[in-house]
């Protein structure tokens, strides 16, 4: 197991390089650069001096290096382009955590409400509990996390002037409800899907019938044998579902005006803001290969079969 | 017991996962103290009644975050950082004179060569030190250092010797045309007598900054608790990505110091201030907010919001430019005849639903150059004559031509509109070849050196001032528009109105250019831009301290804005 895990941590570098690699000469043949954003066209000379000062005169794959070398040596991913004053490092390390903690909030909210509907929509099946259930994961799976957003912004900011329309105060405001929720509610239906036909997979197996046979009670076959059983694929599902929660949602984030990272994700692409585009998808490329290794690893606890040697 | 295990195991997880939300560190959002978790941002109670403190009056809004509050960044597009500097003088003002501000006095030579400006006695930078004219020869220098590369260094090209710092022909920064002899003292000379110069001293990119406080902080200096300005107001927060708010400075002493009836600008941070100020409006968040036009028609219906809503001009407007070298765009006649096909009545009040109104003219009204009689309407039956006159009867032959413009904003709705109209009135086509802003910027450089037929773009003018729409867009020496436009009567009449000092004079030279320009077509404007807004009925004063130049508002400008409630 030990072993194993090494070996894996050691992969992540020539998985990062591909990733870094790709990521640069994909922004850089991207047409536009990263000036000239502000109302006025900048004249020429403006912009020759602009990639002066950065280095963006100099050979592709001189600025290739010059910044792989910067990252290997300092950790650093240089200036913001767009942001004066700000580098990759402070944005991140500014906006990171506010995702993460609303990204946590959403997660557990759609673990929750998800495992609840999908294994009472199991059990259940096919009566009412079912449908009513399913038919909530299909309006999450299919309402995009904005409108959502923007309803409940309308419903119960505007309207009902129960709750402000947007901004952050931490976990424990209720300025996080909407936000959270509007995030929650896609992995949410997800989640309860995949638990749905998970369990009901697993209820079909002969040792469940076995459980049942030997007169252990109902309540038990679901909690021992199917639920824990089923976990294994909602696990696979879930880890990466919450690398892409923590790391922030572009529309919710802007709609309810919560400083995250996850606009930077979009606002950096369309600024060429190209220190900032390979921070944060070197940061989503981190967070996928380290959720993956979690799940993995989390596969050694729920299911006895897996052995890592 | 394994169950029992399970359960705890869970219950431990999520009370860790929990209290690592609430013990994360504070410094990525630190809460301000007073900010309590009230639904809406409203100032802090009154105090109890026997102390009759007035209320302090707070001014809210919602702006996108700014790149930057540094003036060699133009403020990157976030105007209302103006409120926290104070330029020698005033150029905005609503009358259209130009008066003093940090200046007391300013003097222009006999010979037009040379601007003296007097600095008022006992102004001080919101840290209490006295503003020196130093500071501002500094900062325009700053703006002309080509390491700094600074956005709008050609603002200052008609100084002398300038552009040659600029552009690394001269590195002695003593040999460029500002010098301050005494504290008190500016004195700027020009290249060249350039009667429209002052005009930008006024403007944002001539604002003043600390030598000291930019070495001390670097690239921090921005930042709320290094930040010093010589505005009537300064930055007391700066939450990135959430709210700045602006507190009156302590130790400003200029003309404006009692027209400051604001104790508190706080600005919430959107992302698009256009579609997000309307629903912060609407739960009273904020005080003032700009109205999208996909919404105006629900605005102007709405019992409450029908009446606060109001539009107001910007000296700026939607640009259709035309190749004029190259075919069919290089024909007159062509060009008149797709300007004559476009219903600008039609794209303003049915598209747009008269959110910018249609343009008159090739300048603004604003500018003196304004000359509407010239002017090419909108005359389907003259348009085809022309094209068959060309060449083209009924559109036959004409070549499928490809229309460039940006795909956000008013650019998609524009473009197809355009499309439609030259088709049912030309019957010619147009390929529509939408790019985002970063694209479109490449293709508008490389329009030097490749062909092309027609590409939108958006023009405001940078002072009131008909060089900024003339020369700095058809002059063949500059670098920003590449029309190819080359008339040599043209070309002579806008250098020679650029310099001619007899202010009547110069109007008759712009407005004869003026219709040059609506008759020949190198470019034509489509729709003014214009703003609309909400404005709360407790804000007075609010269209006297805004703008028509990007819509500023500036909040101390007399007579000041003000909360009557």
């Amino acid at each position: 197991m030990g072993r194993y895990l090494v070996r894996r941590i050691i992969l992540l570098v020539p998985s990062m390089l591909v990733v870094f690699t790709i990521t640069f000469f994909l922004m850089h043949a991207t047409p536009g650069g990263p000036w000239d954003r502000t109302g006025r066209p900048l004249p020429a000379v403006v912009i020759e001096n602009l990639n002066a000062k950065y280095g963006l005169d100099k050979p592709l794959w001189e600025q290739y290096t010059t910044f792989l070398w910067g990252i290997i040596r300092r950790g650093d991913l240089g200036p913001s382009y767009s942001r004066y004053g700000q580098d990759v490092r402070t944005i991140i390390a500014s906006f990171l955590p506010v995702s993460l903690k609303l990204g946590v909030v959403a997660m557990i909210i759609a673990l929750v409400f998800g495992l609840t509907l999908g294994v009472v929509s199991a059990v259940k099946h096919n009566t009412w509990a079912d449908y009513l259930s399913m038919f909530l994961a299909i309006i999450g799976v299919s309402a995009p996390s904005y409108v959502v957003a923007t309803i409940m912004i309308i419903v119960f900011a505007i309207t009902l002037r129960w709750l402000p329309t947007g901004g952050w105060e931490g976990v424990f405001s209720k300025r996080i409800i909407i936000p959270a929720v509007a995030l929650a509610l896609r992995p949410m239906a997800l989640l309860a899907r995949y638990t749905r036909s998970s369990v009901l997979d697993v209820l079909r197996q002969d040792y469940v019938r076995t459980a049942r046979a030997k007169g252990l009670p109902e309540r038990l076959v679901l909690v021992r044998h199917a639920v824990r059983n089923a976990l294994i694929p909602i696990a696979t599902v879930a880890g990466i579902t919450f690398a892409h929660v923590v790391t922030g949602s572009f529309f919710v984030e802007s709609v309810t005006r919560v400083p995250g990272i996850g606009r930077y994700f979009v606002s950096s692409v369309s600024a060429r803001d190209y220190p900032v585009i390979m921070g944060t998808t070197l940061l989503y490329a981190a967070i996928v290969m380290v959720m993956n290794l979690v799940v993995d690893v989390v596969y050694v606890f729920i299911d006895p079969r897996v052995r890592y040697s | 017991m394994s169950r029992r295990v399970t359960i705890l195991t869970i219950t431990l997880l999520v009370l860790a996962l929990l209290a690592g939300c609430a013990q994360a560190p504070p410094t990525a959002t630190p809460r301000p103290p007073t900010a309590a978790p009230k639904p809406t941002d409203t100032p802090p109670p009154p105090p109890p009644t026997d102390t009759p403190v007035p209320e302090p009056k707070v001014f809210r809004y919602a702006a996108v975050e700014p790149d930057s509050l540094d003036p060699s960044k133009g403020g990157s597009g976030f105007a209302d950082f103006q409120n926290l500097y104070e330029a020698l003088v005033d150029t905005h003002s609503k009358d259209g004179e130009i008066k003093p501000l940090a200046a007391e006095s300013f003097e222009q030579s006999a010979d037009g060569l040379t601007w003296t400006f007097k600095l008022r006695e006992g102004l001080k930078w919101s840290d209490g030190q006295p503003v020196v004219a130093e500071d501002y020869r500094y900062a325009w220098l700053r703006q002309l250092d080509p390491a700094e590369a600074s956005y709008a260094p050609d603002m200052f090209y008609a100084i002398k010797n300038a552009k040659a710092f600029n552009q690394g022909e001269i590195t002695d920064r003593n040999q460029v045309g500002i010098q301050a002899p005494d504290e008190r003292t500016l004195i700027v000379t020009l290249e060249k007598p350039a009667p429209f110069w002052i005009q930008h001293a006024g403007n944002t990119d001539y604002f003043p900054v600390r030598k000291d406080i930019i070495e001390q902080y670097g690239d921090q200096w921005m930042e709320a608790g290094n930040h010093v300005g010589n505005g009537p107001y300064m930055l007391a927060e700066w939450q990135h990505d959430q709210k700045l708010v602006f507190v009156k400075n302590p130790h400003y002493e200029g003309p404006w110091k009692d027209t400051r009836h604001i104790d508190r600008i706080e600005i919430t941070v959107v992302q698009d201030s256009q579609a997000q100020g309307l629903p912060l409006y609407e739960a009273e968040e904020i005080d003032v907010a700009t109205v999208p036009s996909t919404e105006l028609d629900r605005v102007q219906a709405d019992s409450v919001l029908g009446e606060q809503w109001r539009l107001s001009d910007i000296a700026g407007a939607t640009l259709l430019l035309f190749d004029t070298k190259n075919p069919p765009t290089d024909d007159l006649l062509v060009r008149q005849a797709m300007a004559l096909a476009i219903d600008r009545e039609t794209l303003a009040y049915q598209v747009f639903k008269g959110a910018y109104p249609p343009t008159t003219s090739f300048s603004p009204p604003s500018l003196s150059s304004y000359e509407p009689t010239s002017f090419l309407g909108y005359d389907p039956a003259k348009a085809r004559d022309l094209l068959a006159e060309a060449g083209y009867p009924n559109g036959e032959g004409f070549p499928v031509l490809d229309f460039t413009y940006w795909s956000i904003w008013r650019g998609p709705l524009s473009a197809q509109t355009l499309q439609a109209m030259w088709k049912e009135n030309l019957n010619i086509d147009v390929t529509l070849n939408p790019l985002e802003p970063q694209a479109m910027r490449d293709y508008r450089i490389s329009r030097e050196t490749e062909p092309y037929n027609i590409y939108y773009a958006l023009q405001w003018a940078d002072i009131a001032d008909p060089s900024t729409w003339h020369n700095s867009q058809l002059d063949p020496d500059q670098n920003v528009r590449h029309t190819r436009y080359d008339n040599p009567e043209y070309v002579q009449l806008i250098r020679d109105a650029l310099n001619e000092t007899d202010f009547a004079k110069r109007k008759e030279m712009y407005q004869q250019a003026e219709a040059m320009v609506n008759q020949e077509v190198p470019m034509l404007t489509l729709l003014q831009e214009a703003i609309v807004v909400v404005v709360k009925p407790y804000l007075k004063n609010y269209d006297e301290v805004t703008t028509t130049i990007g819509q500023l508002t500036r909040v101390a400008q007399p007579p000041g804005l003000d909360i009557v409630r």
